[in-house]
């Protein structure tokens, strides 16, 4: 029977909490690009298949992502928030990069370094 | 990562990747180490910058050859309008350069656009005041006054260019062109030929104003037609001939109000033409009718020149040219003589023939009105007036005498033993003696007395406003004379003849015709009874013997 609360891939991880958070963590050395963004959103509707759930992005070992896919999620709608957890130089350049220069991104989403504060938000941003 | 050297082997790559964008490699990239320090995610953040810039940039190439594409295709068909036009339109900027010179325009000027300074325009086009040879000023020309900010309307100029073969009118409207920041950017005229359409306006014209002179000529026709109608009608309807003549005179003035003239009348008996009226000048005189070309060549002559050897004889010399017209219908009636001044002779040759139709019409009828009237009033034997005339007469010159407080005589003379001359020479003599008698009376009486064959050999003769004195001694006169008349039989000369006379006055011995005629009867008895060859007068004896006269 497949547990329809968790998507798993050799690049990324996507899990829905009790808590309403759908938590995805990427693969080390993972370069995003289109077809992987659009596999994720695939699964985060699979996933979130009601409106109010916010998500967690691990993000802090992907190695970098493509333009097509910042296009991708720029447009994503569906869930309240987006909080990016980049724990490495590189993975804040990615976050900055996606939030600062697509000013189009619909879902409201900040970068966090530690994921207490990133559930925080979510929370917050939930209520 | 560093290589020994001090440094990082990734710099150098980055640098590299750099220049690469720089010289339009947006494809450029570089690979981080997969240590995830700084340096790599300075990488990372390179590369997707590259990446933004590679996509922006062939975005933008995108939207640029979309509105290339979309600009083309408007100024394509921005183009295919103007082309189609029929208007020409030129647009120029600030500068005077042309940034708009559609199809027509081309063909309307003979030539397309030229780099010309706007004060060049006109030299270089061939721009003229309307029919004239005074070049336009280029600065009144609607687009570099357009290009001052003012507006124009219906400008008409000529175009003079040897392109164009003939020159073409066009009317031209010239407006300013203002920026999107409302700043004044240059101007464009709208023009077309109007060519043709003038020449439309000018046939029109042409046509309009024949056309009038064509209804004015008509009105004008139908005035002398019915002048001519009532000419006919007046003409037949006067009460003798000379009426007649005064009538048609008066509207020969009308129906020609700058002419003079004459009417001439033919007589036959004596071969001359005869002045019966005349209007705006004296008469002219009589003539024989061999004086006159027209008569000679029996058709209408015309003078219109001083010296002309063709002039007629009895033409007197003045300062105008004439007409002679022959009235035949078909013979010889009469001639119209029209004298006009010589620059109004010509033009009139159908209404003087009108004319001529007319009035010969109009004088045979009347001389058949009087030819009929004198048979229905004369003797056929002695053309003298018979007794219907007479009894007509006779009351009316009673009526007037009375009314004038005249007196008038009335003789009755009948030839004596008629009935022995017819007996003894026949009735041819007979017949020869009364029209013998006819002559002889015409040629004893005055211009307003009347003589009529009473019946047989017996004759009434009315003197009017005559006193009994004067009837009386012009009775014994012809008394006298009648002795004289000599009637011959071949180469005999027949006996001379006698008449009696007898005479009667109003209102001394009657007042009415029955009374007059009676009275002057029972006189012309008592000459007979006392002998003949006498004169008696009413309410006397007759002398019996040697005296002639009862007076």
């Amino acid at each position: 029977m497949t547990d329809t609360s968790k998507y798993e891939t050799p690049d990324f991880s996507m899990m829905l909490g009790d808590d309403g958070i759908i938590r995805c963590v990427w693969a080390p050395g993972v370069v995003v690009n289109g077809e992987l963004a659009r596999e994720s959103q695939l699964a985060l509707q699979r996933l979130g298949g009601q409106t109010g759930n916010a998500m967690l992005a691990d993000i802090s070992a992907i190695k970098s992502m493509t333009h097509e896919a910042r296009e991708i999620y720029a447009a994503a709608e569906g869930i309240v928030a987006v909080a990016l957890l980049a724990r490495s130089p590189v993975a804040t350049v990615i976050g900055n990069f996606f939030i600062g220069v697509k000013k189009t991104v619909r879902v409201p989403t900040q970068i966090f370094t530690t994921e207490d504060k990133a559930i925080a938000w979510l929370k917050e941003m939930m209520k | 990562m560093n290589t020994g050297t001090g440094l990082d082997p990734r710099i150098g790559e980055m640098l590299s990747m750099i220049t690469r964008l720089a010289a339009g490699e947006l494809q450029a990239r570089t690979e981080t180490a997969g240590a995830g320090d700084d340096l790599d995610a300075v990488i990372t953040g390179l590369n997707m910058l590259a990446e933004e810039l590679e996509a922006t940039t062939a975005e933008l190439f995108q939207e640029r050859a979309g509105l290339e594409k979309h600009i083309a295709e408007r100024t394509a068909i921005l183009q295919s309008v103007l082309d189609n036009m029929s208007e020409g339109v030129i647009v120029a900027d600030m500068s005077g350069r042309f940034r708009v010179f559609n199809k027509s325009a081309t063909e309307m000027l003979g030539m397309g656009k030229v780099e010309a300074a706007p004060e060049q325009w006109s030299a270089v086009y061939g721009l003229y005041y309307p029919d004239s040879e005074i070049p336009y000023p280029p600065d009144q020309l609607p687009l570099a006054r357009a290009m001052r900010g003012d507006d124009s309307s219906g400008i008409e100029i000529m175009v003079r260019n040897p392109l164009l073969g003939n020159p073409a009118l066009i009317s031209m409207s010239g407006r300013p062109v203002f920026d999107a920041g409302g700043q004044l950017w240059g101007g464009v005229v709208v023009f077309r030929d109007i060519s043709r359409q003038r020449e439309y306006e000018d046939a029109l014209r042409v046509a309009r104003a024949d056309l009038e002179s064509m209804v004015a000529e008509l009105e004008q026709r139908n005035q002398q037609a019915g002048l001519l109608a009532e000419l006919s009608d007046s003409m037949m309807t006067t009460a003798d001939e000379q009426e007649a003549y005064r009538v048609a005179a008066f509207f020969l003035k009308r129906l020609l109000p700058e002419s003079t003239g004459t009417l001439f009348v033919f007589n036959n008996s004596r071969n001359l033409m005869e002045a019966k009226a005349s209007w705006g000048e004296e008469s002219e005189e009589d003539f024989a009718p061999d004086e006159c070309w027209a008569l000679r060549r029996g058709k209408i002559h015309m003078v219109s020149e001083a010296d002309t050897p063709l002039g007629c004889a009895h033409a007197r010399s003045a300062p105008e040219g004439y007409y002679c017209l022959p009235l035949n219908a078909p013979e010889l009636l009469g001639l119209l003589h029209l004298r006009l001044p010589y620059d109004r002779l010509q033009g009139l040759d159908q209404l003087i023939a009108m004319i001529g139709e007319r009035l010969s019409l109009a004088l045979f009828n009347l001389q058949l009105r009087y030819r009929l009237r004198n048979l229905s009033i004369r003797d056929s034997l002695t053309t003298l007036f018979n007794r219907r005339y007479l009894e007509e007469t006779l009351d009316r010159e009673i009526s007037r005498a009375k009314r004038n407080g005249q007196r008038l005589g009335l003789i009755m003379a009948d030839l004596d033993r008629f009935k022995q001359f017819n007996d003894h020479y026949g009735h041819g003599a007979g017949d020869d003696l009364l029209r013998s008698i006819g002559s002889f009376f015409r040629n004893h009486l005055r211009g307003g007395d009347v003589a009529c064959r009473y019946g047989g050999e017996e004759f009434l003769l009315i003197m009017p406003d005559a006193e009994q004195e004067e009837v009386l001694r012009r009775a014994e006169r012809m008394r006298l004379d009648i002795t004289g008349i000599t009637v011959m039989k071949g180469k005999e000369k027949l006996s001379s003849v006698t008449m009696s006379f007898g005479v009667a006055m109003y209102p001394a011995h009657g007042e009415t015709s029955d009374e007059l005629i009676a009275a002057s009867d029972k006189a012309l008895y008592q000459a007979k009874d006392a002998g003949r060859d006498r004169v008696v007068l009413a309410g006397t004896q007759a002398s019996p013997e040697g005296a002639r006269s009862g007076a």
